[in-house]
């Protein structure tokens, strides 16, 4: 197996490949014929989706932590039996994306070290905090529905494996999404206890949605392999804008309020003022909004949000107490440990 | 919450040793019976006894399912995926061992069993699957020795579950959520803002 | 919710119900943390399973006192829960506790579940444990081949199912406690405890061989009072806090 995150070669690139091989990728992808593993393929275009698979996979993984918190406090039997089965989807989606990564030269079991000591990523939104039940809802509505849109365009990428595991992940991802809406619609639908509840979690989760399609393109990403290599399929800042088109006017009648927020240190409110920007453009036909606060997003992305530690050690303490039950079912042969 | 995911873990030193993954397991699903049966996902297992579980598990729960098939990675083999549709060629034949022949219907696709050859190596089975099934509706086949797949049909053990499972599929939430959102705005702009939606798993 | 409480037949359901709503609870708490990811997905979905055939068996109830089954689930007051202390248990996420613990009730309930399928008087019963049965078949296959599996996989897995099971055995006779408050369990119930657990304990042994694990399971003394009696250990009652926390910060409301 090739480690790629160790790998002591560095990846060709494009420049070093072979030009006549390249050319003919290249066309193909514009032609819009999909890759498949057995296909030539530039050794940057294997590193760049195995990673972008890997950071996919832990996203996952991650992503069952904060909704996990809330399965032993689900309101009913049939919310307790929903959010173990959404949370039980998130693992088996991380099972999905780390086999798409495996075979594209990277053990699983180097993928999850590298993931609890820091040395890959993860999806920025996990490093917020859950606090409520509503936020739960919040969770379900906004993020599934943001990663719904992304994910859509990502099934029209050009790499088959990710094509064919991201149409299945999607067919989950719809049910996460409409039991969010539903539980948003019982919560603004319900007492007055319930709509504080759930403007306040709307609060917390508003700009780091709005934060999820990441930081604005380079002027020239078409050109860049990611978009040109059909990785990537839709530029973030578009991303953004249908994710607040559909969901600004929805929220409004809902009846939240879209507001401006100032956080501390832990992802609590501390002051939120109504942005004043949020109002339909007629001539546009898109929805105006203020972006969210881009030095919040590098600060936590660098490892300095709420949960971040929180995140990391809580997967490292599931690693670390699993490690017998792998041993076990294993061939029982124990490889080398790369440094952590 | 409970405790364990209340507290912050500290952990000192590097991490114990890590484990080599399992084997390579890839399963097919049907949905119903005659059914075909179409790729689904993989996973890792250490023996036939746990990938089935595995498979029954994760990926016979995912969707309405009658049978699994299951086989190792290392049994797949792969002819070449071609750009436009496989033409049948004349490879004819019927000796040797039997083997299952998987079609690709485009790349991106789900393979999809679509019957059985006889051929004794591998190179020969690919070239009669693609001239029985080829019919210019396949870019690939892939072909596994008929003995090394695993068919689970849920008599054995159970797959698919007989409680009410809709609180884990979008469909049991459309119409309570319909409802609700009419209350609240009209047809028109729900049907606009459901445009997002991914319609065909409701 | 009263007339329920006294039935003696309705409480049984109730402490079968309840030992499904904890054994889920806590496994539930699982999901995304287990040992391998495909079994972390495997155990989910039984810990789905077992939720859901709480929620069954609280329906069949609901439907017969009028009651909303959420209300029977989170609603009681913790001396009116009637499961055993195996389920309470706490694993501390020690999958070998798990695995234990799970393999002992999933081989208990599959017994109890096919006595109240051949409830000859109450077909709505019968054909609501009919279908729990083949989910309960299920588990007890996969846990069965689990315990073995893990007990013969070297010393250290064996020490470690070892372990858990010298812990969770002593506790375990308490299962086929007699539920309720009244003060002398029916004469045909007792008569089924001490067959339920020869038949049981006889299904264990024979998978405790085949992993070549060590273990005595007793027959408490009636006199000995447990969760099914309502003497439950504070830890119960702390996840009974934590299992209604969202239900009570607005009671009455709809979630």
């Amino acid at each position: 197996m090739i480690n790629a995150s160790n790998s002591a070669k560095p990846a060709p690139t494009p420049s070093q490949e072979d030009p006549e091989l390249l050319a003919q990728f290249e066309q193909r992808i514009s032609d819009g014929i999909l890759i498949e593993p057995g296909d030539w393929m530039p050794e940057a275009y294997r590193m760049g989706m195995l990673a972008m698979a890997e950071h996919h996979a832990n996203s996952e993984i991650i992503g069952a932590l904060p909704e996990g918190e809330w399965i032993t406090r689900a309101p009913s039997l049939r919310r307790k039996l929903a959010l173990t089965a959404k949370v039980q989807d998130e693992v088996g989606h991380g099972q999905m994306l780390y086999r798409v990564s495996q075979e594209l030269g990277k053990s699983r079991d180097d993928m999850l070290r590298d993931l609890v000591t820091g040395k890959t990523k993860y999806h920025n939104c996990f490093n917020y905090p859950a606090p409520t039940w509503a936020d739960i809802a919040m969770i379900q509505w906004l993020i599934d529905g943001a990663a719904i849109m992304n994910q859509k365009t990502l099934a029209d990428g050009a790499y088959g494996p990710y094509v064919r595991t991201m149409n299945r992940i999607n067919m989950e991802e719809a049910f996460h999404f409409k039991s969010g809406e539903d539980m948003v619609l019982t919560l603004m639908s319900g007492t007055k206890s319930q709509k504080k509840m759930t403007q306040a979690a709307f609060d917390r989760w508003w700009p780091v949605t709005l934060m999820f399609f990441g930081p604005a393109d380079k002027p020239n990403a078409e050109s860049r392999p990611p978009m040109r290599w059909r990785m990537k399929i839709e530029k973030n800042d578009s991303l953004r804008q249908r994710f607040v088109n559909r969901f600004a006017p929805a929220a409004q009648d809902l009846g939240l309020k879209i507001n401006i927020v100032t956080k501390d240190d832990q992802g609590n409110v501390t002051s939120t003022t109504p942005d004043e920007a949020i109002m339909l453009d007629e001539e546009s036909g898109n929805w105006t909004f203020t972006q969210p606060d881009w030095d919040e997003f590098w600060r936590v992305i660098r490892g300095n949000g709420p949960c971040n530690d929180h995140r990391l050690s809580l997967r490292r303490f599931s690693y670390e107490q699993g490690g017998w039950v792998r041993k076990a079912v294993g061939s029982g042969t124990i490889s080398t440990p790369p440094a952590a | 919450m409970s405790k364990i995911r209340e507290q912050l873990i500290q952990h000192e030193g590097q991490l114990p040793p890590g484990t080599p993954d399992t084997d390579h397991w890839i399963v097919y699903t049907q949905k119903k019976t005659e059914a075909p049966f179409k790729w689904a996902g993989s996973l890792n297992a250490p023996d036939t006894e746990l990938a089935v579980q595995f498979a029954g598990e994760h990926y016979g729960l995912d969707e309405v399912c009658t049978s699994i098939l299951t086989h190792h990675g290392s049994f797949a083999h792969d002819g070449p995926c071609g750009i436009e549709p496989l033409q049948p060629g004349d490879a004819v034949g019927d000796d040797g061992s039997s083997w299952c022949a998987f079609g690709l219907p485009r790349r991106g696709g789900n393979l999809t069993l679509v019957g059985t050859v006889n051929a004794p190596d591998v190179d020969t089975a690919i070239a009669r699957a693609t001239c029985q099934y080829a019919n210019g509706k396949f870019v690939q086949f892939r072909v596994v020795p008929e003995e090394k797949i695993v068919i689970s049909d849920g008599k054995g053990s159970l797959i698919w579950r007989l409680h009410d499972m809709t609180y884990k599929f979008a469909r049991g939430y459309s119409k309570d959520v319909r409802e609700k959102w009419t209350r609240i705005r009209d047809e028109e702009k729900y049907e606009d803002y459901r445009k997002e939606d991914i319609h065909k798993h409701f | 919710m009263e007339s329920m409480l006294s039935n003696p037949l309705a409480v049984r359901i109730l402490s079968h119900a309840d030992d499904k709503l904890m054994l889920g609870h806590v496994q539930s708490d699982w999901t995304g943390l287990g040992p391998i990811l495909e079994e972390d997905i495997a155990s989910s979905a039984m810990a789905q399973d077992d939720l859901s055939h709480a929620l069954t068996l609280y329906q069949y109830l609901g439907d017969r006192y009028d009651l909303d089954p959420d209300v029977i689930a989170f609603e009681r007051s913790a001396e009116n829960y009637f499961c055993c202390d195996l389920v309470t248990q706490s694993d501390e996420f020690d999958w070998a506790g798990s695995v234990v613990k799970r393999w002992l009730m999933a081989t208990y309930m599959l017994i109890v579940i096919a006595d109240l399928s051949k409830a000859d008087d109450d077909s709505d019963l019968g054909a609501r444990c009919d279908r729990i049965l083949p989910e309960q078949e299920l588990q007890v296959l996969h846990l069965q081949r689990w315990i073995i599996r893990l007990s013969n996989a070297g010393d250290e897995a064996r020490e470690r199912m070892q372990l858990a099971l010298d812990r969770i055995a002593p506790l375990a006779g308490m299962v086929v406690e007699m539920p309720g408050h009244g003060p002398s369990p029916q004469e045909s119930c007792l008569i089924r405890r001490e067959e339920i657990f020869r038949e049981w304990t006889a299904g264990l042994h024979e998978t405790i061989k085949q992993a070549g694990l060590n273990a005595t399971f007793s027959l408490p003394e009636q006199t000995q009072l447990g969760g099914r009696r309502s003497r439950h250990a504070d830890h119960f009652k702390e996840q009974l806090v934590e299992m209604t926390e969202v239900r009570r910060v607005d009671p009455g409301a709809s979630w």
